[in-house]
């Protein structure tokens, strides 16, 4: 395959793509379009997706319509990660001190690209002030678009955060922020159903251009995925597309993992049975190593990942017997269980479709649409046929419900989160972010040698290391700096 | 007016009306309206070059179908208040020079003054219960119940994305929900209405932003439609395939002005 492409098929997150090639991989479907417009318009928005489900891309994406990078724009856009070290461990006025900082950095950076001067006083007051004439001076309204802003295994700072992103706003300033759907500490100031609008990132099969849109993905990324010949001849390859983003609950980053595997698949044509090995092999490769990559990273969350382990069990071995991809659960078990439940979700397992329906055994509950992957590892045979293909593809089959009394979700416990808990995956050695099937862009062997003898043993050193003294190692040049940051803004942050 | 020129919001909104009452010609009168403000909101153009009309109209146009939208759902679920309304207007003591009184108002007839924290005191006076459209008893008494069977009887596979949407939201959060989203674009519009900025109005008022008012506007007004049209005890109530033909209709029609 040619390093470009190579290189296209391995990257995960959107924030860690060359802008100049951002254009040419990512791909928008009219559903997109419309969160684009929100981004793109005045006033607050938070942008709420699981992990991988394309929060960053859309930011980038609505930045990449504004001024400067487009010159007719009616207002400015300045996208901010906020994916630093130091603000995940900082809180009060040190993470707004942090924060500050960044984001005058940015500002400059951005409005230097086109000759323009920027300064303010790192205070959030003389920082809004200096935004604002800067609005007036363009005769424009600013846009500021952040990323990661909220971690999901610390909520301490989100306070802080959330204030600043009030006051930040104004008549011509707006704030956009990409946040987990577990998060709920808004700090006090700020009312997150009169403060700002907040909109799902969500992809499902039933929306108009979903199957277009993960066929243009192939096209962008995996243009070699379309040389392979359907072994059935009543497959068409955007039905095949589609069924694949259907797999991953419409999940890019999975899609891209799952991509990546048909592409190494030795049969190089595509059939019922490379789509179910492909499946299968992610299953065991992604899906279920995720929830312990994700373990260490949730803080005082870490303990609920277990129960969110046996609730997958439940569902997918209940649901498998039958191959139906739909679980309603009773809305007691959901309240009993909802920590557990959002760490599913934020792994990609289940996808929310419905808060509130009718049990037909009485009540209501929440209806989950389940991964296929997981789903067709619990089915018997665990072999997707034809017949399977078209029932998940085009028939809505009715949840299989779990009910207070009798299901076995009824008896999952949920501990107590841990409120002395820290991340754990900053202590964890180097060793960690070797390249696996969890960090396929990670640390090759020779590197983490290289960076062990100049004492980087575990990620929070790697993580503290400013570029420049990576780049002073010996056989770590600028491309492998950024690689090296890639992999600890993946370990730490998604 | 023949019932084929009322645009479909307003057809969702007021529903079966056409039965000669004094409440049906109201709402014929205000989906008529409703109409005409659409049109013009249609012949504005957001795209690249600048139109005046877009930041000196839009946001009127934005602020007037919600006021109407929100004055026809109104009149299906209190008819009372506007039969009155009516009466009041057309009594000789109506002088259009003089401030009146019993006009709709955005605060007091569509969002409540202010919350109600206890609504079933049993020692409560009927006066002091806010009969808001958006407000804490119709949201518990209407909205509530109408958004369940919304929910549950909602044909498969229609209503497109927006009700993808609102299948996210729980019905003891889909009042406040909307109510916030209402008052934001509100508020949003009426500074372009009273000329509040003393800063270049097209700065805020751009395209994307005008497009991005007239967008929420018409989809509050769509959903509280598809809603009210799901209710039990409310007059003029669409058959179910026929609302969502109507709720289809305007979302596509939006999609495309958003394209």
């Amino acid at each position: 395959m040619p390093e470009e492409l190579y290189e296209r098929s391995l990257i995960l997150a959107a924030e860690d793509c060359d802008p100049a090639t951002f254009g040419a991989i990512h791909r928008f479907s009219r559903n997109d379009a419309r969160i684009i417009s929100k981004l793109l318009a005045h006033g607050p928005v938070l942008l709420q997706g699981g992990r991988g489900s394309g929060k960053s891309a859309l930011l980038i994406e609505a930045s990449r319509r504004l001024f400067p990078q487009n010159g007719n724009a009616t207002a400015v856009g300045i996208y901010l990660s906020l994916r630093h070290l130091p603000l995940l461990r900082s809180s009060g006025k040190d993470y707004e001190a942090i924060f500050c900082r960044r984001l005058i950095d940015r500002i400059q950076e951005v409005l230097g690209q086109i000759g323009l001067e920027f300064d303010a006083d790192p205070g959030v007051g003389s920082i809004q002030a200096a935004i604002a004439q800067l609005s007036s001076r363009l005769e424009r309204r600013i846009v500021l678009m952040f990323d990661d802003a909220a971690h999901i295994g610390r909520e301490t700072s989100l306070a802080e955060f959330f204030d600043i992103f009030r006051t930040l706003s104004s008549s011509t300033v707006s704030c956009k922020a990409a946040i987990y759907p577990g998060v709920t500490q808004f700090g006090t100031r700020f009312d997150v159903y009169n403060d700002a609008t907040v909109v799902d990132v969500t992809r499902n099969e039933d929306q108009q251009g979903f199957d277009q849109q993960f066929l243009e993905v192939i096209e962008a990324r995996f243009p070699k995925i379309k040389e392979f010949a359907p072994t059935a001849t009543t497959l068409r390859f955007e039905e095949i597309a589609g069924f694949l983003g259907q797999s991953v609950l419409g999940n890019m980053r999975a899609f891209v993992f799952l991509c990546n595997a048909i592409m190494d698949s030795p049969e190089q044509s595509i059939g019922f049975n490379v789509l179910g090995q492909t499946l299968l092999q992610l299953t065991t490769n992604y899906y279920w190593p995720l929830l312990d990559e994700v373990s260490p990273k949730l803080g005082k969350y870490t303990p609920m990942v277990k129960p969110a382990e046996h609730i997958a069990n439940a569902l997918f071995q209940e649901c498998g017997v039958s191959g139906r991809r739909f679980a309603l659960v009773h809305r007691e078990i959901i309240s009993k269980l909802a920590k557990p439940f959002e760490i599913l979700e934020y792994v990609g397992f289940i996808t929310r479709r419905d808060v509130s329906r009718a049990l037909k055994s009485g009540g209501r509950g929440t209806r989950y649409a389940l991964s296929p992957c997981i789903l067709l590892e619990r089915l018997q045979g665990k072999r997707l046929t034809s017949e399977l293909f078209e029932r998940w593809r085009h028939d809505k089959d009715d949840p299989v419900e779990f009910h207070v009394k009798g299901s076995k979700l009824a008896g999952i416990g949920v501990p107590e989160p841990d409120s002395t808990a820290e991340l754990a995956i900053l202590d964890e050695p180097i060793e960690k972010l070797r390249k696996s099937n969890a960090y396929p862009y990670g640390l090759t062997d020779h590197m983490i040698t290289t960076l062990r003898e100049a004492g980087k043993l575990t990620v929070k050193d790697l993580a503290e290391t400013p570029d420049d003294q990576l780049d002073a190692l010996p056989s770590i040049g600028p491309a492998k700096v950024k690689r090296i940051q890639n992999v600890v803004g993946q370990a730490v942050w998604m | 007016m023949p019932s084929g020129d009322v645009h479909p919001l307003g057809r969702l909104l007021g529903g079966n009306c056409a039965t000669g009452s004094n409440l049906s010609t109201i709402i014929e009168y205000l989906a008529n309206t409703l109409t005409g403000l659409i049109s013009q909101a249609t012949l504005l153009d957001f795209g690249g070059q600048a139109d005046p009309r877009v930041s000196i109209l839009g946001p009127y146009l934005a602020r007037g179908i919600l006021e109407l939208g929100f004055s026809i759902l109104l009149a299906r679920l209190d008819p009372f208040r506007v039969l009155v309304l009516r009466q009041i207007q057309q009594s000789s003591d109506f002088e259009i020079e003089v401030r009146s009184n019993c006009a709709l108002q955005w605060r007091g007839d569509f969002l409540a003054d202010e919350k109600v924290t206890d609504p079933w005191k049993s020692t409560r006076k009927s006066k002091d219960m806010t009969r808001a459209l958006l407000g804490d008893y119709h949201d518990q008494v209407f909205w509530r119940p109408s958004f369940v069977n919304l929910l549950d009887g909602a044909p498969p596979g229609r209503g497109g994305q927006w009700l993808t949407e609102l299948r996210l939201i729980s019905p003891e959060g889909f009042a406040a929900n909307i109510r916030s989203r209402a008052e934001r674009v509100y508020t949003a519009c009426s500074k372009g209405v009273h000329h509040e900025f003393v800063i270049p109005l097209s700065a805020y008022y751009d395209s994307q932003q005008v497009l991005d008012l007239l967008t929420d506007v018409v989809e509050l007004c769509a959903t509280l439609g598809i809603v009210m049209n799901s209710a039990i005890h409310i007059p003029f109530c669409l058959k179910t395939e026929e609302a969502f033909d109507y709720f289809e209709s305007i979302e596509k029609e939006i999609e495309e002005m958003n394209a």
